[in-house]
């Protein structure tokens, strides 16, 4: 968290791309990513609201618990998956690249 | 009372609104009449001390007790008074719109709201569902998601979803950010990144949307009663529990408190907006 990624710096006009209306294109594009990249998270936090809500009952369903728990957990979880997709995507460290 | 329906009307009228309306003061709007009233309906024990109304529907919607937080002038005096203190119009106007929402939603169940308070103590109610809160929160929950609320509720899910388009992102960040500065604060107060910011935007969605399913799975298939409390969807049902409510005596009467009603809110709106309104209005942004 923390990351520099505002309402402000991602609104249309902070282009990704070359021209203005390319920047509009790659930042409609952006949010259509990170709206299905995050879709499983949401998916995550109903299955637990749901399932959770149901055996806690108010513990889990009450109006401030539940929201800030789908905060928590995507917001959250949406960090660790982003480091573990990144630990997969790097290439594994040999042993001398590990060394000092 | 609504449930989830208070959560997810929130994401309607943010559909429906024009810009200049602030999500977040919608949203307080709509949890407004019942945020700083529920705790006692259902009771509340802390310690050795318990909380809890003697006559809930009394304490919740009626008067004497708090049922003045379910009127439509207690709407209009809160969200003055949050002009007053932030100058934000597109507070003032999502907080009335949210509250408004609220003390309208809530007249569908037998004991309905006090719409023209204080002019008249009239209840106005269709009776769709029973109010239960005497019942104890599961109770409540039990008659709720067995009767016409949980169908209530879930027309209220379906609607918000055939609005699928302001839980997009580019919804939130194009249009709902921009005009609040609430938004902006929020991030930099809890560092928050976009995700979560969005989520945050999100949540009451997910949790209204969830807690449908969550205590509807509880109320029938969990809840140890459900042999008893059964599903009926009748109007005013369900039948196995007594449906408050505070009828007029007559038609009779049922008309002229609801003139005296209308006249003194419509007299007292005018007043209201030529003595503060206005010139709250005029130096606000």
């Amino acid at each position: 968290m923390g990351a520099d990624r505002s309402p402000d710096a991602a609104g249309p006009g902070s282009s990704e791309a070359g021209g203005p209306g390319d920047g509009a294109a790659a930042t409609a594009d952006r949010f259509r990513r990170d709206d299905r990249a995050e879709l499983p998270l949401y998916l995550g936090a109903v299955v637990v609201l749901i399932v959770g809500g149901a055996l806690v009952r108010t513990w889990l369903l009450n109006w401030i618990a539940g929201p800030l728990f789908v905060v928590v957990f995507v917001g959250f979880g949406g960090a660790v998956l982003e480091r573990a997709r990144a630990g997969r995507a790097a290439p594994p460290a040999t042993k001398s690249d590990a060394s000092p | 009372m609504s449930w989830a329906a208070h959560e997810l009307e929130s994401y309607v009228l943010q559909k429906h609104v024009k810009s200049g309306v602030s999500y977040l003061g919608i949203l307080l709007g709509c949890l407004l009449p019942d945020l700083f009233t529920k705790l006692p309906v259902y009771g509340w024990t802390i310690g050795g001390f318990t909380l809890k109304a003697d006559f809930p529907a009394q304490y919740h919607r009626s008067w004497p007790g708090v049922g003045f937080t379910h009127s439509l002038l207690f709407g209009v005096l809160f969200a003055l008074a949050v002009l007053a203190v932030t100058r934000s119009r597109c507070w003032t106007l999502g907080i009335l719109i949210g509250e408004w929402a609220h003390v309208l939603t809530d007249t569908f169940d037998s004991v309905g709201t006090m719409l023209l308070f204080p002019f008249t103590t009239q209840h106005y109610s269709t009776g769709m569902w029973a109010y239960a809160a005497q019942a104890g929160r599961y109770g409540d929950a039990a008659a709720y998601y067995s009767s016409l609320g949980g169908v209530w509720d879930v027309l209220w899910l379906g609607v918000a979803l055939s609005g699928f388009s302001v839980l997009r992102r580019r919804y939130f960040l194009e249009r709902v950010a921009p005009q609040d500065p609430a938004w902006a604060w929020l991030q930099r107060r809890f560092d928050l990144d976009e995700r979560a910011l969005v989520a945050a935007y999100r949540a009451w969605f997910v949790y209204g949307a969830s807690r449908i399913f969550g205590w509807t799975l509880w109320a029938r298939v969990l809840n140890p009663e459900r042999g008893v409390q059964v599903v009926d969807w009748s109007w005013g049902g369900p039948g196995w529990v007594e449906a408050v409510s505070f009828p007029a005596r007559s038609w009779a009467q049922f008309s002229l408190s609801t003139a005296w009603g209308l006249v003194g809110v419509s007299a007292a709106l005018a007043l209201l907006w030529r003595v503060v309104g206005a010139r709250l209005w005029a130096r606000a942004a």
